[in-house]
């Protein structure tokens, strides 16, 4: 008895992490663009999805999974480029909505050429580690916890950027107060057009990432959006650990809840939550 | 014919319009219907019971059409029932799933138009136990089983009947659960799974949640603790969406392209030439089981001598006919189909014929859907 309480609760640990990891990488390129600038980029979603599958086509194409995902990260960049070229570099000066309509678009166009080009069916991503290994009576996945060493090294990498290099402190004084930053001879503009191909190449790697874990299909965006904007209005803006903790009740707590109660429990109570953190921080999420 | 070409069945829709096209080939080639070719009209449904209705309605005005086959959802075979038992068109539905040839409102009496060419949950459940029972599972008919769905009307009736048929045979339930289509983190799912200590998981979850369940299986390794399979789960599309996490999975199933019969061997050739490098191969069931439909269809025509449904519906009762899935029969009183089914089992995404379950048959009208 002893030994199924330990795996079980050891379960609810690891798998718990395996989440937060996993939410935390889904949500970090949206954290990047809405999280620091405000940019509502509703075409998060697809830009993971087209990730997951510039992964997949490539990996068919006969390449290794690491080289996939590289270049899945670089060709959603350049789509984040060109959108930003194209339209939210210039209506970011306008009412959010604007962005918000705009980059909902975008994603809409991601979404349908991708099925134009590939079809509707669906394709698959294989991991480069297939096995697992057992921890105090449980079998793990190498790996999903391979994801979790890759969400910490990006938690820190993040962290330390913002934190405590020049590149950082010019982001957060842009961020803080752009008509001071621009006076101090800061390029906005620029800074703003790297932050958010910066953004479009963490959703490309989340998707490249997390694609040997789902079924790949065009259809897929959308839920990745919601869930990435619910964790940053859990969390809350500015900080990465405010993503981190957003992920944490967004992806672990769910888990955790699906574990012991049913999974559809778990779903009602994490939105339940969601909504009581919206209505009482309403101020900080109103868009402009 | 009404394809599902846009929305939720697209992919179905296209196998399904490709093996009447190739349909249409071989009965032109072959001199035609009562000495007249055959012309196929598609009309897209879009996956909506209320389009299918209305297409099926212009079918019958504009196209003057002697025969509707198709459809996607059980919800738009259901719209179309009423539309052909009033202009008396035949109507052959060709996918499978619950019975539908009873009248609207009336589980208990024929609807003299209606055909049904795929198989029922009746048909396929029983075999397939037995099978795994005696052949595949470690505890014979004595395995324990955990019913696995999506969280909605199909799978929970599925799973129903399965689960009342599986105890009857013997078979404990070591766990049922219904989890919502959207869910993206399985781990707690596959964690009770193997808590449950089942010998055998049955998953009924058609389409892409499917396919994210068994690549999170696949990862946590639970296809080493039990063996798994299901019912309309594993279907073509899926499991090009599962990839290598579908391998070695055990199905049932009406047919696979790897049948080996001259029938099914032409077929195949036809519908390669027709569509090279269509990335659609004949699914399991939707291509072969429109073509199948089709050919029936044109034995009866051509043995009543009429296209009038009156002739066609006398010709029909206890039809036979060797197709590509093998021998078929129409029966008499219930008019669904019987057929044979296949234990097959998946390997590099290709379905290997494990076993011939023999032809089967659906009882009366058990199940049959009403509106």
């Amino acid at each position: 008895m002893t030994t199924i309480d330990t795996a079980f609760w050891t379960s609810l640990v690891v798998d718990g992490t395996t989440a937060t990891a996993t939410t935390f990488l889904l949500a970090l390129g949206l954290f990047v663009t809405y999280g620091l600038f405000r940019v509502v980029n509703m075409a998060h979603g697809d830009m993971v999805m087209l990730g997951a599958y510039m992964t997949s086509s490539f990996q068919t194409a006969g390449m290794g999974f690491l080289m996939a995902v590289c270049l899945a990260t670089v060709t959603v960049a350049l789509a984040a480029l060109v959108m930003e070229r194209i339209c939210v570099g210039r209506l970011r000066e306008q009412a959010s909505l604007s962005v918000l309509l705009a980059t909902w678009g975008f994603g809409l166009i991601i979404a349908q050429s991708t099925r134009l080009v590939a079809g509707s069916g669906g394709r698959f991503v294989d991991a480069p580690l297939s096995g697992q290994v057992e921890m105090l009576g449980s079998a793990y996945s190498i790996y999903q916890l391979s994801l979790v060493a890759s969400a910490a090294v990006l938690f820190a990498l993040i962290w330390y950027l913002l934190a405590h290099t020049r590149l950082g402190l010019r982001i957060r004084s842009c961020v803080d107060n752009r008509e001071l930053a621009e006076l101090h001879g800061i390029n906005t503009r620029l800074l703003f057009t790297v932050t958010f191909c910066v953004g479009g190449a963490l959703a490309g790697l989340a998707g490249g990432l997390l694609a040997p874990l789902m079924a790949v299909n065009p259809s897929i965006g959308s839920d990745f959006s919601v869930t990435s904007f619910m964790v940053l209005i859990t969390g809350g803006l500015g900080k990465i650990g405010s993503a981190a903790l957003g992920a944490l009740v967004v992806g672990g707590l769910r888990s955790t809840l699906g574990a012991l109660t049913t999974v559809t429990t778990a779903k009602l109570c994490t939105f339940l939550i969601v909504a009581v953190i919206l209505a009482v921080r309403r101020q900080e999420m109103t868009l402009e | 014919m009404l394809a599902p070409i846009t929305g939720v069945m697209a992919v179905h829709g296209e196998s399904m319009q490709m093996g009447v096209r190739v349909a249409e080939k071989v009965l032109n080639d072959q001199g035609g219907i009562l000495g007249r070719p055959v012309r196929v009209v598609v009309l897209d449904t879009q996956s909506d019971p209320a389009t299918a209705a209305q297409r099926a309605g212009e079918l019958i005005e504009k196209n003057k059409v002697v025969l509707l086959l198709g459809t996607g959802l059980s919800s738009e075979t259901l719209a179309v029932i009423p539309i052909s038992t009033r202009a008396h068109v035949p109507f052959i539905y060709s996918m499978d799933g619950e019975d539908k040839t009873c009248v609207a409102g009336d589980a208990d009496k024929v609807a003299e138009d209606v055909w049904g060419a795929g198989f029922t949950e009746r048909m396929i459940v029983g075999p397939f136990l037995q099978y795994l029972g005696a052949h595949v599972l470690r505890n014979g008919l004595h395995s324990s089983i955990y019913f696995l769905g999506g969280d909605y009307v199909y799978p929970r009736v599925t799973n129903q009947f399965a689960r009342a048929t599986a105890e009857k045979m013997g078979f404990s339930t070591a766990g049922e659960e219904y989890v919502d289509i959207g869910t993206a983190d399985y781990s707690p799912v596959i964690r009770r799974i193997m808590r449950s200590k089942a010998d055998l998981l049955l998953v009924t979850n058609p389409g892409s949640a499917a396919a994210t369940f068994m690549r999170q299986a696949k990862q946590l390794g639970l296809d080493r603790s039990l063996a798994i399979s299901g019912f309309a789960t594993f279907a073509q599309e899926a499991v090009g969406e599962m990839g290598s996490a579908s391998e070695g999975v055990i199905y049932a199933n009406r047919y696979t392209d790897l049948l080996q019969s001259p029938v099914n061997e032409a077929f195949v050739a036809t519908f390669r030439a027709m569509y090279p490098g269509k990335p659609l191969l004949p699914g399991p069931t939707v291509a072969a089981g429109a073509y199948g439909a089709m050919l029936v269809a044109a034995k009866a025509f051509a043995a009543a001598h009429s296209t009038g449904s009156e002739a066609f519906g006398k010709a029909m009762a206890g039809l036979s006919l060797e197709l590509p899935q093998g021998t078929v029969e129409v029966d008499p009183a219930n008019h669904v189909f019987h057929q044979h089914m296949y234990l097959l089992q998946v390997k590099d995404q290709k379905y290997h014929v494990l076993a011939d379950l023999g032809s089967q048959s659906h009882p009366d009208f058990e199940g049959c859907s009403v509106h």
